[in-house]
């Protein structure tokens, strides 16, 4: 662990002790680290970035909400991501998330974003669209959240080598999309 | 672009547009009921110092309450909650403290149950979070203290593990000189070894599985690369002091462990359901040969035995526990000019025979009690030649009834084996000095005799005449060589005994000041002693002039 970059396991759990005491500083510290990681995997999910906002912050609510029932056993950041799964699953089956993008004009990204180069848009955008669901999930929960496979593959109930083929596999269709290649 | 590339892209994309509206989330969270710390509750609440930081955190984003201000405020979270160190005291209670930048504690977690129990009287750590590490550290030896476990083992280990190596080196070397000190104060002997390394999560892991603290499970790992064969489940078993003692040695072997060693004296002892009898149990396994020596006490009495580090095999001792505590130590004094009787008997019991007083014996007086002084000059103004042998007749007689039971070759005979191993005869020798004793738990003769200027030192075991020590000291300028001098085939040289120290302390000779090596003749093997001081500190080492195994060493704050 680096002083100063994502907090560890060990400083999450206690940033959620705090909260679970009503510390309202520590949730704003598990936002700020997490926040990216929750946004990925409603996105994985939801397939569109203006919902997935609206799950990410969903999920820190439940998390403000719910700190007290956390048990330190697995990992903290898993018991944040696994809100913010059944929160976007739980929309999906209210089918109130807007479906009527195609898989090819679906956007990653609600509107232009400051610190964001056009050409990371684009790709996140393009690679991201090119994706199956889960390899979607897989790659945005490892890239993005930190996530080892074996926990993804837990967190999605999925066997571990099915989450290493699919990270794979997602991985080369980004790079093919960045590279000009069309790998179908 | 490889896969790392591609993914730090992905998660600079994605963390960029996930939503950051921390206030709109803050508005949604309805403060909580029972322990709720809210804001305003905690500017006006005085705490300890951290709460302090916690405080100015929540103040920086009530007045800046932007966009920045956030950030000002997370990072004063971050600088209280975050963790920069984990510092931990192994001996074999194991501590470990957590404590954050400003070297404030964090937590403190006993690892095992040693360690548990230390801290009960800390509120179970609770009481050292928010303190200086300095503080706690001094405090937590001060609990070792006070609880015996200094006197029970003899190494301590401090652990910190930091990513910042520079911050690590000198968090290590200001808590081993507190430590050190501390120690020295009370007068403990207790050798302090410190190590610093980074943040492994597989170290800790491993350190949790077997409630260690990652500190002694690095120690382990040290010990399991000379050995990748010994278990580490296992080895997490045993001390500091054994670990250390164990790489010293290079790890041949799996140890039995101090408790079983223990357990082995007690049994060979006869009296392992006695639930009076103490032990005391050292380590000595970068001895040869390695090995637990125990000390059982029994009632007053201390009975010394000496257990094979790797078989658990006692391998001396007395098995008959009772009659040694029927015994007492015995003295002789010996005339100048040859090897004449005794004038008193050797041994000392409360069953010296009253015939022993009849015979006239001039020293009848002593009551069976023989105090010799030794002589500065080779002549004797022993008195007491005319009733020697009378006397020394009831010696043989006396020593034999009593030691019976434990095959004792007597005083006379293990003279001879002295004198045979020296090369001397018996009118060679003057001031001669015998005690029998009681040593480790088997009865020897202590034998000191001059040829010349030369003085002899032996050890004879009384069972069977075996030389278990000998040493040889010359007390003139001439260096005059003794009739016989033992030899040495392997000698490693200076060089080499040198280089031994100075890689075992992690230095170098350019490094070190006031280097010196002596070369010694001890226990009928070559020593070198070698000495040299660094930042501060001074470093003494015994290195065995046949192997360069370390024997001893010591490093004191100069």
């Amino acid at each position: 662990m680096e002083h100063g970059g994502a907090p560890d396991r060990w400083e999450l759990e206690q940033m959620i002790a705090e909260v679970a005491n009503g510390n309202r500083d520590a949730l704003a510290a598990i936002y700020q680290n997490a926040r990216g990681a929750v946004y990925a995997m409603a996105l994985s999910y939801l397939k569109n970035g203006e919902d997935a906002q609206d799950i990410t912050q969903d999920t820190f609510v439940r998390v403000w909400e719910k700190a007290n029932q956390y048990r330190p056993q697995g990992s903290p950041m898993a018991w944040i991501l696994t809100i913010a799964k059944n929160l976007a699953l739980m929309k999906l089956r209210q089918g109130t998330w807007r479906d009527d993008l195609s898989e090819q004009e679906w956007q990653a990204i609600p509107a232009p974003v400051s610190g964001v180069s056009a050409e990371d848009r684009t790709m996140l955008q393009e690679a991201l669209a090119k994706l199956e669901g889960q390899e979607r999930q897989v790659v945005l929960l490892h890239a993005v959240s930190g996530l080892k496979h074996r926990e993804i593959a837990a967190l999605l109930e999925l066997r571990l080598p099915t989450v290493l083929s699919k990270y794979h596999r997602a991985l080369k269709k980004i790079r093919a999309q960045i590279e000009g290649d069309d790998v179908s | 672009m490889t896969n790392r590339e591609l993914e730090q892209r992905l998660k600079r994309a994605v963390d960029s547009t996930a939503p950051d509206h921390l206030e709109a989330l803050l508005s949604r969270c309805e403060p909580k009921k029972g322990n709720v710390i809210s804001m305003e509750h905690m500017m006006a609440k005085k705490r300890s110092g951290w709460a302090r930081g916690l405080v100015a955190a929540v103040l920086a984003l009530l007045l800046v309450g932007t966009g920045s201000g956030l950030t000002i405020g997370f990072m004063n979270y971050r600088q209280s909650y975050a963790l920069a160190s984990v510092v931990s005291l192994d001996i074999n209670p194991s501590i470990e403290l957590k404590v954050n930048r400003n070297e404030k504690v964090l937590a403190c977690t006993g690892m095992n149950e040693d360690g548990t129990k230390v801290l009960s009287t800390m509120n179970g750590g609770k009481d050292l979070e928010g303190a200086s590490l300095d503080l706690a550290v001094n405090a937590l030896v001060g609990a070792l203290l006070r609880e015996g476990y200094m006197d029970v083992y003899s190494a301590m280990l401090i652990s910190v593990e930091d990513n910042d190596q520079e911050r690590a080196a000198q968090l290590r070397q200001r808590l081993v000189a507190s430590v050190d000190g501390e120690l020295q104060s009370a007068g403990a002997q207790v050798n302090v070894r410190s190590q610093s390394m980074s943040m492994n999560r597989q170290l800790s892991a491993q350190a949790q599985a077997n409630n260690i603290s990652s500190g002694k499970a690095y120690l382990v790992n040290q010990v399991r690369d000379l050995n990748s064969t010994l278990d580490f489940n296992e080895l997490a078993q045993l001390s500091v002091e054994e670990l250390d003692e164990l790489i010293d040695a290079g790890a041949p072997g799996m140890p039995v462990g101090m408790a079983a060693a223990r357990e082995a004296a007690k049994t060979y002892a006869g009296i392992q359901n006695n639930s009076t009898v103490t032990a005391s149990v050292d380590a000595e396994l970068d001895k040869n040969p390695a090995r637990y020596d125990v000390s059982l006490f029994i009632n007053d009495a201390e009975v010394v035995y000496r257990v094979d580090a790797y078989t658990g095999e006692v391998t001396s001792g007395m098995q008959n526990v009772s009659s040694f505590l029927q015994g007492e130590n015995g003295q002789t004094k010996e005339p100048a000019g040859g090897d004449t009787p005794a004038t008193d008997p050797g041994t000392t019991t409360t069953q010296q025979p009253s015939s022993n007083q009849a015979s006239g014996n001039t020293n009848a007086g002593q009551s069976g009690t023989t105090t010799t002084t030794r002589p500065n000059t080779t002549t004797n103004t022993n008195t007491n030649t005319s009733t020697n042998t009378n006397t020394n007749t009831n010696t043989n007689a006396n020593t034999n009834t009593n030691t019976a039971a434990t095959n004792d070759i007597g005083e006379a005979a293990a003279k001879a084996k002295a004198y045979a191993h020296a090369g001397v005869s018996a009118s060679q020798v003057s001031n001669v000095y015998v005690k029998r004793d009681y040593d480790h738990g088997y009865i020897k003769y202590e034998i000191d005799f001059w040829v010349g200027s030369t003085k002899y030192d032996y050890d004879v075991a009384a069972s069977n005449g075996s030389i278990v020590g000998w040493d040889v000291e010359y007390h003139n300028n001439t260096q005059q060589q003794p009739v016989q001098r033992p030899t040495q085939s392997n000698d490693i040289g200076q060089v080499a005994a040198q280089n031994a120290a100075l890689s075992h302390a992690g230095l170098s000779a350019s490094q070190v000041y006031g280097l010196k090596v002596e070369m010694d003749y001890e226990h009928g093997r070559i020593e070198y002693e070698v000495e040299f001081y660094y930042n501060g500190w001074e470093y003494d080492y015994t290195i065995d002039g046949a192997s360069g195994r370390i024997l001893e060493y010591d490093r004191d704050w100069d």
